[in-house]
């Protein structure tokens, strides 16, 4: 990882998310590899580290008998102090009502106490595990905002997430992990370039051996309209072949992140000899 | 016609599930809280012949006792002499403890507790009955109490040789009112909206009943004994009379509570309860700004409680052993039984023994503090506190120094009341000394638990919460059958070291101390060393 970046850390459930942010936050210890953490070793370091560093866990469990308030204020003076007016913007902005018992918290509402304590201290990294699975569309809007802001401010940012939108809404590179090894890392831009551009023209000139083009998948003809995927490094020759026939109108899609994502778990076992271990680095 | 009969059977559509589904979740919860129940009365009707073996003895004990103001209180009025009209004074108040509180808890945890958890909302979204919940709750603890209620019954008239009528009368009353108990819950639960607030209103009613009940004993105010439901539990008379009648109050009083817990019940919303849950602070007190500061916001109202609890009991034991002086003494078997205490009157003897007691007591408390390192770990709550710059040490500082702290601070409050309600019954001041030492000569043995059950978080977490209480429990069992004379000597057993019937020197509270920072020395290194969760 890089300083100032936010990374995306993607993978389904059970490939190892969240056991790699323990590790890094010192509260497990890897069985093998070599893991630095801001320059120091998470498990000897990590007082030290921690320090820098602000976590919210992906199940967020707090202590029952204390209200959202209290466990906010705990953690931000745990971490050195978050300023009063920040908090409380945050809670404003958060809509969170910090009198409530936590026991009386739904998902959404721990999870936002979690949140406010990590974002309101001046933190230079941030490590989010799936931070908005609980959080409606309004308030994964705000989370948003407030993390961009912070990065504004130069913080980093470890997303992990299954959440594909969510990652890509924020991070400009991501890792791919699978089976607890890191299987493919790059820009979104990197990613999205292994794969299929998805593209819907309506012909003047007829659709006829359209399938016979290199590159070309998946076709659907359904009269002058056609539908297909084309490998990334064939759209020129199957643009040019368009142009020929005349389009009348024409849509192409970029790959989504989930496309990136389902190729991969598709494709099993085969491009792994493009691992690199799962190993973070800042 | 046939919408009445589907709107009939809709009502207790999934009764029979949701029975399962309380008897399958606490299927050892409630055997344990069965054979606790049972073994009360039992408990008595063995122990009391041999403390009183003859007629004349036991007419001699039970004037004794029902002169005493304190024991009015506490058990109720004296009806008879015979030693079946003793154990039913004896257990009477022990039953309802034990079967009132079995039954609060049981409803409580299938209803308000259930509704705060979440899982009342994916039981009640399937095809089942408005208030099955509460019902099956309601069901499952009613047979349970019955199902004490015979086997109370069946051991009395068989091992004891009791008469059938009265051990009914007295097995019932015990019954009855954990039915009453169970409405109450269920009443309790659709008022608070969180379980804290329900068990703090039905402990409450419960501790009201026993005032009520207690004025009318100990003043003479018949209409006060009558009007609580543990008042009935003694006007039953078992043994002496029985009042078959005076058992149907308690269905009477338990429908009623039944019809109104349902009223309310269906005037609510899912997990709304009558009573808001009243906002806490917004923002956090000073304390709150380390770990250990966080355990003692989080333990300290539940310490002071037990304190105080402790300190009240404490004065009272002192108090009503002062007045056994005197009482008894001649009696061969007691001197023979109690000779390791030599020297010391039946009254002193008793005092030992409660302290003794109160350090067991203690330990139970200390296990479920260290426990709650575990109970961190595995809730979650120790991966976001650890996250922070926080250590390790610090995160088990706070456990440890309560564990630590809290043995000192409850033994020598229970040594101080009880010297002092001693004192005050008996205007005897030559024995605070000796009543304070033999209260903080438990200190050392829950120091010693503290540091076995830090060893097992740090060693064996996985098993540590089912060691931990399973060792506690193999020990006092031990000790048991020690002072039964099952077994000659104790097994390795840290309580025995400073039983009161031992002769223990200061050589040994210094070891058992020594050992008990050792053993935390050793489990705190572990826990600061192994993987978390």
């Amino acid at each position: 990882m890089q300083a100032g970046e936010v990374h995306g850390f993607l993978g389904p459930n059970g490939a190892g998310k969240s056991t790699t942010l323990r590790i890094l936050l010192g509260l497990l210890r890897a069985d093998a590899g070599r893991v630095r953490l801001l320059g120091g070793d998470p498990w000897t370091d990590a007082v030290a580290l921690h320090r820098r560093l602000a976590y919210v866990p992906g199940d967020v469990a707090l202590w029952p008998g204390l209200t959202g308030g209290e466990v906010i204020d705990l953690l931000t003076r745990l971490r050195g102090g978050a300023d009063p007016r920040r908090r409380a913007e945050l809670v404003e902005r958060f809509a969170l009502n910090p009198r409530v018992r936590t026991r009386a918290y739904s998902t959404g509402n721990r999870q936002k106490v979690a949140l406010i304590a990590a974002l309101a201290v001046p933190a230079e990294l941030l490590i989010l595990d799936e931070p908005t699975s609980g959080l409606d569309p309004l308030m994964e809007a705000t989370f948003q905002q407030v993390v961009a802001e912070r990065i504004r401010d130069g913080a980093t940012v470890l997303l992990s997430s299954h959440i594909l939108s969510e990652v890509e809404a924020l991070a400009g590179r991501v890792s791919i992990v699978r089976a607890g090894r890191v299987i493919e890392t790059g820009t979104l831009a990197e990613l999205r370039h292994l794969t299929r551009t998805t593209v819907a023209v309506e012909l003047r000139d007829g659709t006829d051996r359209l399938a016979e083009l290199p590159g070309v998948h998946d076709l659907l003809i359904d009269g002058a309209r056609v539908r297909f995927q084309v490998e990334p490094d064939r759209l020129d020759e199957v643009f040019g072949e368009l142009a020929r026939r005349g389009m009348r109108s024409v849509t192409a899609t970029p790959p989504t992140l989930e496309e990136v994502f389902l190729r991969h778990y598709r494709t099993s076992g085969t491009r792994e000899t493009s691992v690199s271990a799962a190993r973070v680095r800042s | 016609m046939t919408a009445a009969v589907t709107a009939r059977r809709e009502v207790g559509a999934g009764l029979g599930s949701m029975v399962r589904l309380v008897g399958r979740r606490d299927r050892i919860g409630i055997a344990a809280w069965i054979a606790l129940a049972v073994s009360l009365p039992l408990a008595s009707a063995a122990a009391l012949p041999a403390l009183v073996p003859t007629e004349g003895e036991q007419v001699a004990f039970a004037t004794e006792l029902a002169r005493d103001p304190l024991t009015t209180a506490l058990l109720g009025p004296v009806y008879g002499t015979s030693i079946e009209a003793l154990i039913a004074m004896r257990s009477g108040m022990q039953s309802v403890f034990a079967v009132g509180i079995g039954s609060l808890v049981l409803v409580l945890r299938h209803t308000r507790a259930a509704e705060q958890d979440g899982h009342a909302e994916l039981l009640d979204a399937a095809p089942v009955g408005r208030h099955v919940r509460l019902a099956a709750a309601l069901l499952v603890t009613a047979v349970a109490n019955l199902a004490i209620a015979a086997l109370t019954v069946v051991t009395l008239v068989s091992l004891f040789g009791h008469p059938l009528a009265g051990s009914a009368v007295l097995a019932l009353s015990a019954a009855g009112f954990g039915l009453v108990t169970a409405a109450v819950a269920a009443v309790a639960a659709q008022i608070a909206q969180t379980v804290t607030g329900a068990r703090t209103i039905g402990f409450g009613l419960l501790a009201a009943a026993f005032a009520v009940r207690l004025v009318g004993d100990v003043a003479g105010v018949d209409a006060l004994s009558w009007a609580s439901p543990v008042g009935w539990v003694r006007l039953t008379r078992a043994f002496t009379g029985d009042q078959w009648w005076v058992l149907a109050l308690f269905p009477a009083a338990a429908a009623a509570l039944t019809v109104l817990a349902v009223r309310l019940a269906g005037g609510r919303d899912l997990g709304a309860g009558l009573l808001p849950a009243r906002p806490g602070p917004a923002e956090g007190a000073p304390r709150l700004s380390t770990a250990v500061g966080l355990f003692v916001q989080l333990r300290l109202p539940g310490l002071i409680a037990t304190t105080v609890a402790v300190g009240a009991a404490c004065v009272g034991i002192g108090y009503a052993s002062s007045t056994l002086d005197g009482l008894l003494d001649d009696s061969p078997m007691i001197t023979s039984r109690l000779a390791p205490l030599a020297g010391s009157t039946l009254g002193e003897a008793f005092v030992a023994i409660c302290l003794y007691l109160a350090g067991l007591g203690v330990a139970c408390y200390v296990v479920a503090t260290v426990l709650t390192l575990r109970r961190d770990e595995t809730g979650r709550q120790a991966e976001l506190l650890l996250a922070t710059p926080t250590s390790r040490g610090s995160w088990i500082a706070g456990p440890l120094l309560i564990a630590l702290i809290a043995p000192v601070v409850l033994l020598s409050v229970a040594g101080l009341a009880a010297a002092a309600g001693f004192t005050a019954g008996s205007a005897r001041t030559d024995r605070f000394g000796a009543q304070m030492g033999a209260a903080m000569a438990q200190v050392p043995v829950n120091w010693i638990v503290a540091g076995g059950v830090v060893v097992l978080v740090g060693y064996l977490p996985r098993i540590a919460v089912a060691v931990a209480w399973g060792a506690l429990a193999a020990a006092v069992i031990d000790l048991g059958l020690w002072e039964l004379e099952v077994l000659p000597r104790p097994l390795y057993d840290p309580f025995s070291y400073t039983h009161p019937a031992v002769d223990y020197g200061p050589g040994t509270l210094v070891a058992m101390s020594l050992i008990g920072v050792g053993l935390i020395a050793l489990g705190a290194h572990r826990v600061q060393r192994r993987d978390l969760g």
